[in-house]
């Protein structure tokens, strides 16, 4: 094996990672090789430096004390939120669905009213009355229309016409 | 109790059991905590933001993994998570941390100090990832497999990054190593 791939392994074998195979070749390049041994050697003491001078912390005395109360907190707190999404399950939600559903309708009939004056005008252009009568209806067209005699808005319109004056 | 059991009953809700596992990890857990904050109470603030977490989520935890690699999987991204919005780690801060040397230490001691200080230097000298899986691997004894599955990485990527890693600590910590080399 040569040096440069052996160098390369050195790390994991002194951390122990390779098959067995590997180790074994490695083991036998690193017996004949002085510069392989000498650098595995220094890696080796490298992970026992680390090891030795690694500042280890300990929990303090009230660590699971503390950790217990924001656990329950959190349990309380997940319960008021549990209570506030069933409320809007049990009321907003439904009554959502309800108001879509008749403004759904009232559309639905609107379009249903235009779309059937528009078929009996294409299907009896000669019923124009009776499609006049629908719209008339549906539209309040009527108001529309010239007033009724004697009233005082015919009177009226009349003083208007002999006088010349602007309607 | 083993470790399988105290999992399968936390997941069934018992309080109890998952105590016994924060008991077991919390050490492991502020260590790994320390290694990236460099300040002993962010890094238990951490521990219990992170076990309260795993308490809260039991679903998402498949007793099929190991619960090791998992409870650090959320260490880690915590700690890193920390670490880019605080965009902490000057020498400074290390400097602060350190219990400051008195004319009434023993020799020995101040030196002990000193090449803890220089240890701990040179690993935070070290680039975000290797840093990582320095002290994943070479200080919380995790697998190069077991810590591929916390950094969600190839086993080659771990060993590939230890041996970069290594490289920087051995040229920092030259005269040290060579002092103690079998």
């Amino acid at each position: 094996m040569k040096c440069q791939k052996v160098r390369k392994k050195s790390s994991a074998f002194v951390d122990g990672e390779l098959s067995e195979k590997k180790k074994v070749e490695i083991t036998h390049h690193l017996e004949t090789c002085p510069s392989c041994g000498e650098e595995a050697k220094v890696l080796s003491s490298l992970s026992v430096l680390l090891r030795e001078e690694k500042e280890s912390m300990k929990a303090s005395p009230y660590f699971w004390n503390k950790l217990e109360q924001r656990i329950i907190q959190a349990e309380t707190n997940k319960n008021v939120f549990d209570t506030l999404l069933e409320w809007l399950n049990r009321t907003l939600i439904p009554a959502s669905a309800t108001a879509v559903v008749v403004i759904g309708l009232f559309i639905g009939i609107c379009l249903g009213g235009i779309i059937y004056t528009r078929i009996a005008q294409i299907l009896n252009p000669d019923s124009s009355s009776l499609v006049q009568q629908e719209m008339n209806q549906s539209l309040h067209l009527s108001t529309l229309n010239d007033f009724p005699q004697e009233s005082i808005g015919e009177i009226y319109i009349g003083l208007l016409a002999e006088n010349n004056l602007p309607k | 109790m083993d470790e399988t059991e105290l999992i399968l009953k936390f997941k069934q809700g018992d309080k109890f059991a998952f105590r016994q596992l924060v008991e077991k990890y919390q050490d492991s857990v502020i260590n790994v905590g320390y290694q990236f904050l460099r300040n002993k109470e962010e890094a238990e603030e951490m521990a219990q933001e992170v076990f309260l977490k795993v308490f809260l989520s039991t679903g998402s935890y498949r007793p099929q993994a190991k619960f090791s690699t998992y409870l650090f999987k959320i260490v880690v991204n915590s700690c890193l998570n920390k670490l880019r919005d605080k965009k902490k780690f000057s020498s400074s801060q290390l400097e602060e941390n350190l219990p400051a040397p008195t004319e009434e230490q023993p020799d020995k001691s101040l030196e002990r100090e000193e090449l803890k200080k220089l240890v701990k230097e040179a690993i935070d000298s070290l680039p975000e990832n290797q840093r990582t899986v320095i002290l994943l691997n070479q200080y919380e004894g995790f697998s190069y497999q077991d810590t591929a599955k916390i950094l969600d990485c190839s086993v080659s990527a771990v060993e590939s990054r230890l041996f970069r890693a290594k490289e920087s600590l051995k040229k920092k910590l030259a005269t040290h190593i060579k002092k103690d080399a079998i």
